[in-house]
């Protein structure tokens, strides 16, 4: 379902109430908009590819049983799976499940966030870093992670690192016109090597 | 070169972009996004590097939506499950009280194959042959977004109904598994295929009637 459906040009809103509708394919037009973000956030929640499919499986379950839980008013769909996706991986590390409590790990981990180093250093060993942010200095990237896998706002990142907003804000931008600076010189070699 | 966007909002883009504001920041980025053509540009390209991240960002296995489409289907049950037209069965009722059934739950996309379902349903009230027949699915499958292939049922890609309906070498859906038109091919196919051997039943009485 990685491919663009036939609802692609519906709207987060509108596939929603499809759901209502128990309609399949704008479930799995959620699932190739948001699949991989849970998963990834999931997996660097848990550090264990198999609890991150079955989070992935139980959040988008839990969505077509109760579509009507998302309130739009209060966040976007993104949000409110990233929400549910934190809550599940909660639920699974004070169960006792993970590899993570199995080391007696705390899962304290959540409330209290890893430093940068220690981020880095897990995601090495267990994860791998994305292309992408594995170009930006540690600050931006500290930024760009806490917003995209953490659904953070800019507000709570900038009080949770005790930062002013502005230098958030900032930060944010740096690393997107970097990355994107980075995607336009790759596409240029892409087109170098065609013609 | 068109200008750069000087007003607050316009700060705001990036973070817009990775979906890191709150409800009213979005609101009135939205709404001042809909009306300056520098920051809907700047947005675009903010948005494309966004995605990058989601793009590189490791994909679950196929078999967790599998898992999902299982878990889902035990849940709300679906009409015309695969199993229904696996083999020949025993009379149900016709497309035109299932479509009836449903009307009250579908979306677009449901709407358009009912459409198909029925016009096949409808031809196939006129069919003499089973070649007629295995026509009629066939453009039924393909209108859908399938292929009809006659390799054998191990691959994975095929769905294991026969639709020459024995007029031939035996012919099979086809579709990746996971894509839109599987799911609908394997939603709507079997209701198709039990009125297709019905037809052809039918019009095979007629013959030994009329002779």
């Amino acid at each position: 379902v990685r491919e663009p459906g036939e609802l692609a040009h519906l709207t987060d809103h509108d596939l929603v109430a499809a759901l209502a509708a128990a309609s399949e394919p704008a479930l799995a037009e959620i699932y190739r908009r948001y699949g991989r973000v849970v998963f990834a956030t999931s997996r660097r929640l848990l550090g264990d590819d198999a609890l991150a499919e079955d989070i992935v499986q139980d959040v988008f379950v839990r969505v077509w049983d109760q579509p009507h839980v998302f309130d739009e008013r209060r966040g976007t769909l993104r949000t409110f799976l990233l929400v549910l996706t934190r809550n599940r991986c909660i639920d699974v590390l004070r169960s006792g499940r993970s590899r993570r409590v199995r080391e007696q790990v705390s899962f304290d981990v959540i409330e209290q966030r890893p430093t940068m180093e220690d981020r880095m250093d897990d995601e090495h060993d267990a994860i791998g870093v994305s292309r992408a942010l594995a170009v930006l200095p540690p600050a931006q990237r500290q930024v760009i992670e806490l917003a995209y896998f953490d659904g953070l706002t800019y507000r709570h990142i900038a009080k949770l690192l005790e930062l002013p907003e502005g230098t958030v804000k900032s930060r944010i931008r740096l690393a997107l016109d970097r990355m994107r600076r980075l995607l336009a010189g790759e596409m240029l070699t892409k087109r170098d090597v065609t013609v | 070169m068109t200008a750069a966007c000087t007003t607050e909002l316009a700060n705001l883009l990036p973070a817009f972009a990775l979906d890191a504001v709150d409800d009213v920041e979005r609101d009135a980025v939205r709404e001042h996004v809909a009306g300056c053509l520098p920051c809907s540009i700047e947005l675009a390209q903010l948005r494309a590097a966004a995605k990058a991240i989601d793009e590189e960002q490791p994909a679950p296995s196929p078999k967790v939506w599998q898992r999902i489409l299982g878990d889902v289907r035990a849940r709300r049950p679906k009409p015309a499950a695969m199993a229904e037209a696996g083999e020949p069965g025993t009379p149900s009722k016709p497309v035109t009280t299932r479509v009836k059934a449903r009307v009250d739950a579908v979306t677009a996309a449901d709407i358009d194959v009912l459409r198909l379902t029925s016009k096949a349903a409808h031809e196939l009230l006129w069919i003499d042959t089973a070649e007629e027949a295995a026509a009629i699915v066939g453009d039924f499958v393909r209108t859908l977004g399938g292929a009809v292939v006659s390799h054998g049922a191990n691959d994975p890609d095929c769905i294991p109904i026969d639709i020459s309906f024995g007029s031939g070498t035996p012919v099979f859906p086809a579709s990746p598994q996971l894509s839109m038109a599987r799911m609908l091919l394997e939603e709507s196919l079997p209701a198709v295929v039990e009125d297709a051997r019905r037809a052809i039943a039918l019009a095979r009485e007629r013959r030994r009637h009329n002779s």
